[in-house]
């Protein structure tokens, strides 16, 4: 078709469909229809005027240029879209001449098509800028094919795409290298000897094997290969196999691997995530038991009032971007993400791989997370109009772990009283005016040199059902100048209090503040001391009972 | 807390005007909170921002108005959403013009979920909107 035949063929289309509309407008000035339907044939007339318009004054055929096909493309939707607007609101009276409109488009659209190959174009555009290429990654891939030529063609290719591939001759060297942990994808051909594709298939799936599959079957096998994929298989390749079809649906399984990754990387660090992703029943398989760990829970203060205030979408946006930028810390620092429950989340580490510094890693997280928070309450503000801030608790100890989720949903988390006074602790901070607490079972954790942050002595406290008392130790960011004796200056009079010499404690705190006039802890410390020494003071217990959270 | 769910919202990128028009008004008759970007960098922010249910991408949309040169923003603006762990679970529909027999394995591997061919056929366009919302 040469360019005038195109154009001239487009041309005649658009003049029959402007003939349409306008015997509809005559038809409707007549009666009684509503604005919106006489808008739609006033759109469509003038939609055809401009395309018509544009194919006169256009030079550039449509057979030689991509631009212009698109450009028509777009100009045949301005028609087809209130064309179809019109269907919805005409009876069948006027329905004939609506759907002739339509197969005058139709004809348009096909027009275009022969014209030119878009597609190509696409395909290059994609490949040169390597945007397919971005979703994916190299992959582990698992060729069973018996066929050496096959075989061959396979492995050549795929290496040539940059992914590593592994061999199996037959189905049961097949099931054999598929039980070696790591492989993203398995190509698999339908007539392999021994045990062929459709029960390798089933003896996998048996296995809770969650790799994607693709089939590979003979021109005749399409029955075969629809079986396969009811049986689970991911997709079907027929030989001869075409090229761009292959990489296409290689690249379509792997992607889908690298997504599960990162759903099971939003809760686990990336190494286990990859294990997960590929075998996602590996998580219930998970040994339940004791571990050391160190659990953080982290608050978002204040928030019930804020969302009250805001509204809930608001809420809901600052809600997600926090927790999206509080997640991140904790992966990167290589911490399970528990739960998050509202406003609060939960992240350990220690299980399930052991970790010997679990506790500098979940106090080097929460220093992190502190150190972040100005820019993240900055970048926030314009939505809640207030500082955003966060209260961080972190205790260590031996608790019980393990898949504590269903089939449906997955949950790795630890029970017992470690993890019930990490709780209290994140609520203690109110109490103690200090946004990090530790609890003495980490401390006792940290390496003497740990030097992310200063800590400092708080208190006793006792917690609900829990008979030791326990020591509160809290974290200060460090800045130049933290190299003062804040926390030398207050463990002294923490002392002097703890003894019951309180106008010694008073006097020291007085100091302190002082020099420190914005330490929280020192001011709820001086505020016990008064509280000591007021005539109709209790008898005193330098442990403090804490509350419900 | 409770998101107020009962608005959808939909974001469509489309940077012919008249196209746009027409794809709102049609959503918008269907109960859809609509709002549009006509480049791909507004695109991905205002995502990033408002996490819509769905995405209405033209894929050949050009990176400088009447360049005609580069018609990929659409493409670049796709692999930005999908790498962005804010907006890679948020579905996107290609909208294009191409034949998707030959194309359709090229835009599915880029990252989209489904593709409406111009011109649209808008009773499937919306059922697949309809599916793509219910299934996230």
């Amino acid at each position: 078709m040469n360019s005038t035949d195109a154009t001239a063929s487009i041309q005649s289309s658009i003049i029959a469909i402007g003939e349409i509309m306008a015997s509809l407008q005559t038809d409707l000035a007549g009666g009684e229809f509503d604005r919106k339907t006489l808008a739609s044939v006033e759109r469509i007339s003038l939609s055809c005027t401009k395309l018509r318009e544009y194919l006169d004054s256009n030079s550039e055929p449509p057979e030689h240029s991509s631009d212009t096909r698109h450009d028509i493309r777009n100009l045949l939707n301005r028609i087809a879209g209130p064309s179809q607007l019109l269907e919805r609101r005409f009876d069948d009276s006027k329905l004939a001449a609506i759907h002739r409109v339509r197969r005058l488009i139709d004809d348009c659209v096909a027009v275009i098509d022969r014209c030119g190959d878009d597609s190509r174009e696409l395909v290059r555009a994609l490949e040169s800028h390597s945007i397919v290429a971005a979703a994916t990654t190299p992959a582990n891939i698992l060729v069973a094919e018996d066929d050496a030529e096959n075989r061959r063609f396979l492995v050549d290719f795929l290496t040539s795409e940059g992914h590593t591939v592994t061999l199996a001759r037959d189905g049961s060297e097949a099931l054999a290298q598929a039980e070696q942990a790591g492989f993203d994808l398995l190509l698999l051909d339908l007539g392999l000897p021994m045990i062929d594709g459709f029960d390798v298939l089933e003896q996998l799936q048996s296995r809770g094997w969650q790799t994607p599959v693709i089939v590979i079957t003979g021109r005749r096998g399409v029955d075969d290969a629809v079986r396969c994929i009811e049986r689970g298989a991911d997709d079907f390749l027929t030989k001869p196999i075409q090229i761009e079809i292959l990489r296409a649906r290689v690249k379509s399984c792997v992607e889908r691997i690298r997504l599960r990754e990162r759903e099971f990387g939003q809760f686990f660090p990336p190494k286990l995530a990859r294990q997960f992703a590929r075998r996602p029943r590996l998580i219930h398989e998970l040994p339940s038991r004791h571990a050391e760990v160190s659990v953080m829970f982290c608050d978002i203060r204040n928030f019930t009032t804020r969302s009250e205030r805001l509204g809930p979408e608001k809420t809901t946006r600052w809600l997600r971007g926090v927790m999206h930028d509080l997640c991140e810390i904790i992966i990167e620092n290589e911490g399970v993400l528990v739960d998050f429950a509202g406003d609060e989340v939960m992240a350990m580490w220690g299980a399930p791989e052991k970790v010997p510094d679990h506790a500098a890693r979940a106090c080097n997280t929460a220093v992190q997370i502190l150190k972040h928070l100005p820019a993240m309450s900055l970048a926030w503000y314009p939505t809640t109009r207030a500082e955003t801030e966060l209260a961080i608790g972190i205790n260590s100890g031996r608790a019980m772990v393990g898949h504590v989720g269903t089939a449906r949903k997955t949950k790795y988390g630890a029970l017992g009283d470690a993890v019930n006074v990490g709780s209290r602790v994140v609520g203690a901070t109110k109490f103690l005016d200090s946004p990090l607490l530790i609890t003495g079972g980490t401390r006792d954790q940290l390496a003497s040199d740990w030097s992310t942050g200063q800590l400092r002595r708080l208190c006793k406290v006792r917690v609900k059902n829990i008979e030791q008392p326990i020591e509160i130790y809290d974290i200060r960011i460090p800045t130049e100048h933290t190299i003062d004796d804040l926390a030398v200056r207050y463990e002294s009079a923490l002392a002097s209090f703890e003894e019951q010499s309180f106008d010694q404690a008073l006097s020291e705190l007085t100091q302190l503040l002082a020099a420190h006039p914005n330490d929280g802890p020192a001011a709820v410390l001086k505020a016990r001391a008064l509280k000591a020494l007021a005539p109709d003071a209790h008898e005193f217990d330098p442990v403090w009972r804490l509350s419900g959270k | 807390m409770h998101a107020c769910d009962s608005v959808v919202k939909i974001l469509v990128v489309e940077d012919d005007k008249d196209n746009l028009d027409i794809l709102q008004e049609l959503l918008d008759g269907e109960g859809y909170d609509i709002f549009a970007a006509d480049n791909g960098a507004d695109a991905v922010k205002l995502a990033q921002d408002e996490q819509p249910a769905v995405i209405l991408m033209d894929l050949q949309m050009p990176d400088f108005p009447n360049s005609g040169l580069n018609n990929e923003a659409g493409l670049v603006a796709t692999r930005d959403l999908r790498s962005d762990p804010r907006t890679q679970s948020i579905p996107i529909v290609a909208l294009t013009g191409f034949d998707t027999e030959k194309a359709g394995a090229a835009i599915m591997a880029a990252g989209c979920d489904a593709i409406a061919n111009k011109p649209y056929d808008f009773s499937s366009l919306l059922e697949t909107i309809a599916d793509l919302i219910r299934h996230r």
